[in-house]
Formats: structure tokens, sequence, C-alpha cells
């Protein structure tokens, strides 16, 4: 095994953070486990599909309008469906996140067809040499995105007073509607954020992979991965995951074969959920 | 009279249920398809939403029937008889697929089946053989179809014609005859790592590296780096589409560039397009072209050339057209449309259609292979060689 095989590693799991970050908002505030995540990701990349195949734009330039774009479509998604279900519990917005899903997927299909497709730009295939190691460029770029993002989202949090009230209604939403927080909107907030950021994970992963209707399951497995290993509602905890993740992958299959890449995956996911359920990184990362 | 009113009542109900029953029947209008007098109903449970949509081969089976009727309808038994082809949409569920059989034989009074694709023919297999009525099917090459009760008869190209036909390609370029093999770490993927090993080794070419990786791999650096380290200059990948993207943007990425390279299964879908130049000077297996030569080419593209651009999406139309004329030709060779008379002249007879002539041996009907080359979004046929054009250099890694 090679140090390229490690930094791949470490890129790739930037990637992986970035999908898990929405995923890990989602559920550290509103207690939901979001089925309809993959899809946000992959509505991301047909969102900036029609303007970078169709209009010839590149793709880092459509990316805050997707990023903006799926914010518009899951906010009321959220105020008119999942708040009004999730009243009544928590497995009805999971069965209607996962109908979501399948409806989602069923609107690629229809408007894009079964095919896969990839956003194409320089940066798409090329590379340069970083302290003698040769990378990918536009996972260098999604590393960068995704360091920001968490950076963005953790202030967001911790340092703002919309951060004070989704922290609030995350703890205690009774008490936090009491003290004259509007619940509901945090919620809907809380959501289109994920999926924004979901976008902006789509855009990344349909420049440097690809994405078909069908891609978004793949990509909900990792990111649960990722928020199971990073504690959940914990940002530097999910980037620190998404990392770990990556170099696991490439280091179980430089290895020991690719065979063996999902095993020492999940091994570790279950081993995680069993030894320490609250996140490897859970208590560093408590703000 | 309470008792003769409960007995005119049952009466009554018994009637109005024979009166549904014989109405039901008349419905479906299909008594006639095995008795001789009404239309010969063809079925198909096909899949045309979900992870596999195959409108390309439902388009080639219609225009086939098309034809047929538009000359008078199919001759059996020295009387010509109108073609009614019913297709369903089984939604790529196998479940729903074998309820679709069942009922497009016994209630649709089907004569015969048309296949799906893939995986599903196989398990279409068990219910033609169960329900002893004709499939003819392409779409799995022959080398697949496992061996059953010999109701399901497959024309199609052979795995092995693809690597017989891109290791003769190879030999004829300047290159160090090294190879790398890098297929997807399930039977299938092992099978054809296997299969395109010994056949390499048989035709004089070298494997270097042989990994198998997992469906839905993005990091490919180990690969790459393994390929470089032993000069391999030939690339044979064998995935789903999404991991071939991923690795021949990063090939690129890692100024990785083999001299030839072919994309098996993956580089098959008209998505490769999306690729861009990237894309250009791969190599895939075909079962058509339409530099072939074979019958209807040029019928082929007049009709459905503005419908479907890519020639991969051609070659579907082309397989469903010879599907349906197979299994039309051999009921009206049959003279009959017993499922018996039916399996016999498939068993006997030579057919010729959009893929060429077929003749099964043992429920195979092995069609001709194509190698073909992207560029620029388009795909020219490179093997067997056709006038005008040559292979061109993988300039979308180099």
């Amino acid at each position: 095994m090679n140090a390229d095989v490690l930094v791949a590693g470490v890129l790739t799991g930037g990637l992986y953070a970035l999908i898990g970050l929405g995923i890990s908002l989602v559920f550290g505030v509103l207690g939901l486990m979001n089925l309809a995540h993959g899809e946000f990701v992959i509505g991301g990349a047909y969102l900036a599909s029609v303007l970078v195949i169709g209009a010839g734009w590149d793709p880092l330039l459509v990316l805050p309008l997707a990023m903006l774009a799926m914010g518009l479509l899951a906010y009321p998604l959220q105020r008119f469906l999942l708040t009004p279900l999730l009243r009544g519990g928590k497995a009805a917005p999971l069965v209607a996140t996962f109908g979501l899903s399948l409806l989602a997927q069923a609107l690629f299909q229809g408007a894009f067809g079964i095919d896969p497709k990839a956003l194409t730009a320089s940066y798409a295939d090329s590379g340069f040499s970083l302290f003698g190691i040769r990378v990918q460029t536009i996972y260098v770029i999604g590393f960068g995105l995704t360091v920001v993002l968490c950076a963005v989202t953790h202030v967001v949090l911790t340092r703002t007073r919309a951060g004070s009230a989704v922290r609030a209604a995350s703890a205690d939403p009774g008490t936090a509607a009491i003290l004259g927080i509007n619940v509901d909107r945090v919620y809907a907030f809380t959501l289109a954020g994920a999926a924004a950021l979901a976008a902006a994970g789509g855009v990344v992963t349909g420049i440097a992979q690809s994405f078909s209707p069908t891609s978004g399951l793949p990509i909900l497995l990792t990111g649960f991965a990722v928020m199971a290993l990073g504690g959940i509602g914990s940002v530097s905890g999910v980037l620190a995951a998404g990392v770990v993740l990556g170099v696991l992958q490439s280091v179980s299959v430089a290895l020991f074969g690719g065979g063996w890449r999902d095993v020492v995956v999940y091994l570790a996911f279950f081993l995680v959920l069993s030894l320490r359920p609250q996140g490897v990184f859970a208590r560093k990362a408590a703000a | 009279m309470t008792r003769s009113i409960a007995r005119r009542t049952l009466a009554l109900l018994w009637v109005a249920a024979l009166a549904t029953a014989c109405a039901s029947n008349a419905k479906s209008g299909n008594n006639g398809s095995k008795t001789g007098s009404g239309p010969i109903v063809i079925g198909a449970s096909m899949s045309l939403s979900g992870p596999i949509v195959l409108d390309t081969i439902r388009d080639g089976y219609q225009y086939a029937v098309d034809q047929v009727n538009a000359a008078g309808g199919l001759e059996v038994g020295g009387k010509k008889r109108k073609v009614e082809l019913k297709i369903l949409d089984n939604r790529t569920d196998t479940s729903t697929m074998v309820q679709q059989v069942r009922s497009l034989i016994l209630t649709d009074k089907a004569v015969g089946l048309l296949g799906s694709c893939c995986q599903q023919n196989i398990a279409m297999q068990g219910q033609a053989d169960a329900l002893k009525t004709p499939l003819v099917m392409g779409a799995l090459p022959v080398d697949l179809l496992p061996k059953g009760k010999g109701y399901a008869w497959d024309s199609f190209q052979a795995l092995v014609d693809g690597a017989k036909g891109f290791y003769a390609l190879a030999a004829q370029q300047p290159t160090n005859r090294k190879v790398v093999v890098v297929t997807g770490n399930d039977a299938p993927g092992l099978g054809t790592a296997q299969m395109w090993s010994g056949m390499g080794k048989s035709a004089g070419f070298q494997i270097v590296v042989r990994k198998a990786v997992p469906n839905g791999t993005v990091d490919f650096s180990d690969v790459i780096a393994a390929a470089r380290g032993k000069s391999a200059q030939i690339l044979v990948a064998a995935m789903a589409p999404p991991d071939c993207f991923a690795m021949w943007k990063q090939m690129k990425a890692l100024k990785y560039a083999p001299k030839l390279a072919i994309g098996i299964q993956c580089a098959q879908t008209p998505g490769w397009s999306s690729l861009g130049a990237l894309g250009n000077g791969t190599l895939l297996q075909m079962n058509w072209t339409d530099t072939s030569g074979l019958p209807q080419a040029k019928q082929i593209v007049s009709k459905f050339g503005s419908k479907y651009s890519n020639a991969n999406d051609l070659a579907s139309v082309a397989l469903g057209i010879h599907e349906a004329t197979i299994l039309m030709n051999a009921i009206s060779k049959a003279g009959s449309t017993t499922a018996d008379a039916i399996n016999r002249a498939l068993a006997t007879g030579s057919f010729n259609s959009a893929l060429g002539p077929a003749t099964f041996k043992d429920n195979h009907s092995t069609t001709p292979t194509f190698i073909g080359q992207w560029e620029d979004g388009k795909i020219k046929q490179v093997w067997p060689k056709v006038d005008g054009l040559t292979i061109s250099p993988l300039s979308g890694l180099g």
C-alpha cells in the first residue's frame, strides 16, 4: 500500500462527510431518519445537470443555485408534510420519507431517463501533485468545500440566534415553543439546510463520479455509516467520521482486496453502534 | 313461498354468475388464439419501468408484429391470422413477472412468450418450462442460459465471442500485451474475469493485474497503482456503469493512460456519452451495428434512427425484431398454435432475422458479435473491420 491510496481515501472521505452532514443534522434536531436524503443528493445533481448539460454552465457556478433550489423544495415538505406527521410519532414521518424517496426516483426517471449522467468540467478528470502524491482535483475541491460547509454549519449552530433556536428546538421543542420559538419553522429550515448540503454533495458526486435515478440508496447507506461513526448532530465528528470511513475503505481494499471493503466498513459500523452508540467523536465535538 | 323465492334467487344468482363468466371470457377475446379462429396472442412481461427500461426491445417486438399484420397476418395451417401482442410492464420485479406470465398464458391464452432482459430471463425460463409454453428470448448471453426443460430459446451473442473479438483486435495494435482485468466481485463479475483472463492468455496476452471490486466502488487508486506498477497497456473493465464512470475519471486524473480499454457492460449504456471527450476511444461489445450488414439494418435506422440516436438503442430494437420474428416464424412453420408443435419448430427450424440466421442447438443460437468504439458520443464498428472505419487511439484517457 502506498501513500496515494491513503490520500485518495482521505479525499473521498471528505465527500462522504458532506453527504453524512445533512443526515446527522436532521436526526440531531428533528430526531428523524430521513430516508429520502440520498434522493436529495441526487436531486441536487439533476438540478445542476439542467444548467450544466443543458446550457453549458460550470458545475461549481451552478452549485449554490442547486443548494438553494433543493432548500426551497425541502422547506414546504417539512413544514406541511413531515412536521404534522411528527406530532403523531416518529414512525409516520419515517415511512413518509421512504415514500418521498420512491416518488423522487420515479420523477427522476420520468424527467431524465434511466441512463447514468455525469457533470463535465475540466477539473472532473484532472489532477495535480500534492507533496509528490498525485491527487484528483475534484476531490480536493470537494474536501475543501466540505470543510467550509462544516465550519459554516458549526458557526451557524453555535454562534447565531438562529442556531440557538435550532438547539433549543432540538433539546426541548415544548419549552422552546413556550419561549416563543417557532419550532415548526425551525424544523423546516433544518430540513432545508440539510437538503442544501445534500445538493452540494450531489453536485460534487456528479462531477467526480456519476448519478442515475437509483443512485440514492448507496449514498444514503454511506451517510448513515458516517452519522453513526461521527455521533449524531456532531459537525466536527461527521467530518472526522467521513475521513475515517474513506481511509478504512481504501486501506481495506489495498490490504485485503475489493471484496473486503464493505465487510471492514460495516464491521466498524456495528462495533461503534455496540460499544459507543453515541459515536466515536461525539464527546470531542459536543458544542 | 319463502323457499320458492330463495330457490328463484339462487337460480338467478347462478345464471348471473354464468353470464359474468361467459362475458369475462368473451371480453378476453382470446379463446380463439389456440383454437384457430381469433388472433394469435403472443405475450411479453417486460421491464418497462424501474431500474431497467426496455422500451427499445418493446418497439422491436411491436414493429415485427405490425409488419406481419400489415402483410395480412401470420400464415398458420394455410390460413392467415392476425397476431395480437400483449405486453405487460413488470416494473423490474420478478414476482410481478411470474404472475404476469401465468396470466398471459392461462387467461390471455398466449401461445408463445417473448423475453425481458438479463437475470429476469432466467427466472422466466422456469415459468415457460413449468407452463410448457415456448419462450423466445435475447438480452441474455447464450453462455449464461441455464439448462432448462426445453421451452426457453435464447438467440443472442456469446460473451466468449466478445473476448475473442477484442483480443483479435488488440493483437493488431501496438501494445506490450500486458492486461489489467477489473470486474465486479459478484458471481457474474468473477466469471467474466475468469473467462477474459483465460481467453487473453490463450491469445498470447499476459494478465498482469486482476482485481475484483464491489459494486459502488468510487476509489480505484489501488487498481490504478497496480496497473501502472505492472505497466499494463490494455484495460478490461466489467463493472456497473457508475463504477466505470468513476474509474475513467480517476485514471485520467492520476495520469494512467492504457492504450486500449474496453468497458464490458458499463460502456454499453447510452449514458457513456455524458462522459464527453473522456469516453472517446473506449471499446465495447455489441450485438448489432448499422454497418454490420445484417438484414434490415438500414430499415431499422430509417424507422427508429430519429427516436433512438444511439447505436446500442438501435441494437436493442434489432434484438426485439429478431426475437419476435423467430417466434412468429416458428408458429408459422409449426402450422399450429399448440405449444409442442411450436417448440418442435423452434428446435428444428432455421430462421433469419435482424440479427442474422438463427438455428438452435441445445436451445441456444449464437448471433454475431461486434466490437464498437465510442467517438464524440457516437459508436462506430471497429471489429470485424469495415471499409472506411478504423480504430482510433484511446484519446479520452490519453
